[in-house]
């Protein structure tokens, strides 16, 4: 019996276990879509209480996916409550309006292909990643660093396939076009 | 020419992801075959996806897994019960403690009542008709005819003491039911004594439950 049935049974050591295996990781993009600090990390213990006390409800497969889903939930509600960062809409609108468009890169710089992920380029990174609007980069993290499938996104965010489709690109151009604007050169510019 | 074109932008991420259903798929890469500008926008994309992938996770500052050891389910109610019970033993404690310091403490023990409590009955039968015959003595100015009985051996019977010393009839008659109160009066006493453990028991019993109940009390706050 592995460590996941052990849990669904109540054992609290099997659980913990589990739990600290994706700890990092939930914080890590907990603290992507809220800021790193407090309010995340108590988004992230209280997600482990909750996924402890209802653990006998889980019935799929992915406990990551189910566990990512309880945190990004909490999160998306700290962020719903505050309501402090009326510059990044938390449902941008799904239609063309939203997109945010190929920018051009400025002559000069290096290719963003040739990027090391260096200190300075992850930092770029990060900064870009802060202005893309929460839904759209809850979506692309989960893809881009947690490797869900788009279906997994989908159900994670309680999402349409589209709309998972649609934010992952969206977010992906901004974070590309913020590198641009600092210096780097697209391949095709 | 290439105005009329129109170019798969919005699939490119799904491409690049494999996300795409086939016949999607298989349309986006058709196309790629044959756009500089798409291809271009593609590596772009990669690029910069391994660039968020590539990110270094950010570590929280305490541990964020919570204290889980679930308390059983037997738990509240062995705190609830242990709550009660050490109640009812210290209630049984103090009664047990009044009713005993009452028996030891309230003047009715007498000196043959003590003797009983230890098991020597013989002796409290004598040290009874002494006291009796004192009485006796003291009323009618007769000689005592118990006093020597109580000088002898425990095992001496009161009816031979008597008979030996040859007192007055009303003196024996008086000696005999001293004896028989005293023979009461020892049963009456032992049992008292026979009431109940001591009360120490219940005190250590009313312990040992509140114990159990602080523990499991702070076993569930802990959970």
């Amino acid at each position: 019996m592995d460590d996941l049935e052990r849990a669904r049974r109540g054992d609290a050591r099997a659980f913990d276990s589990l739990a600290r295996a994706h700890e990092r990781a939930l914080y890590s993009h907990v603290a992507r879509i809220l800021g790193p600090g407090a309010d995340a990390e108590d988004v992230v213990q209280d997600a482990f209480v909750s996924a402890w006390r209802s653990m006998h409800h889980f019935e799929g497969t992915s406990f990551k996916a189910w566990l990512f889903r309880i945190a990004r939930n909490r999160a998306i509600d700290v962020i719903r409550a505050q309501k402090r960062r009326p510059e990044l809409p938390l449902d941008p609108p799904d239609d063309d309006s939203g997109d945010p468009g190929w920018a051009e890169p400025a002559a000069g710089g290096p290719e963003l292909t040739d990027i090391a992920a260096g200190h300075e380029a992850r930092a770029a990174v990060e900064a870009a990643l802060a202005l893309v609007p929460v839904e759209q980069r809850d979506a692309l993290l989960l893809r881009d660093v947690e490797g869900f499938s788009y279906e997994e996104i989908a159900s994670i965010t309680v999402s349409e396939l589209g709309t998972v489709k649609s934010r992952i690109h969206r977010a992906r151009v901004t974070v590309r076009n913020e590198l641009v604007a600092k210096g780097w050169k697209g391949s095709s510019g | 020419m290439s105005g009329m074109i129109e170019h798969p932008e919005r699939d490119l991420s799904a491409y690049l992801d494999e996300a795409l259903a086939p016949a999607e798929r298989a349309s986006v890469a058709a196309h790629l075959e044959g756009c500089a500008r798409c291809r271009a926008q593609l590596a772009e994309l990669r690029a910069t996806s391994r660039l968020i992938g590539g990110l270094t996770p950010l570590a929280p500052g305490r541990s964020l897994v919570p204290r889980l050891d679930r308390a059983p389910v037997w738990l509240r109610p062995v705190r609830l019960l242990g709550t009660m019970a050490s109640g009812v033993f210290v209630f049984l404690f103090i009664a047990s403690a009044v009713i005993n310091s009452g028996s030891g403490l309230g003047g009715g023990t007498t000196t043959a009542e003590r003797l009983a409590e230890k098991g020597q009955f013989g002796a409290a039968v004598n040290a009874l008709a002494s006291d009796a015959a004192k009485n006796v003595g003291g009323s009618t100015g007769a000689p005592s005819a118990a006093a020597p009985a109580a000088q002898r051996p425990p095992s001496l019977d009161t009816s031979r003491s008597t008979a030996a010393s040859s007192p007055s009839p009303t003196a024996v008659a008086r000696a005999d039911a001293a004896s028989t109160a005293a023979v009461t009066s020892t049963d009456t006493s032992a049992s008292r004594t026979s009431f109940g453990p001591p009360p120490q028991v219940f005190l250590g019993l009313a312990a040992l439950f509140a114990l159990a109940a602080f523990v499991a009390h702070r076993r569930l706050r802990r959970t």
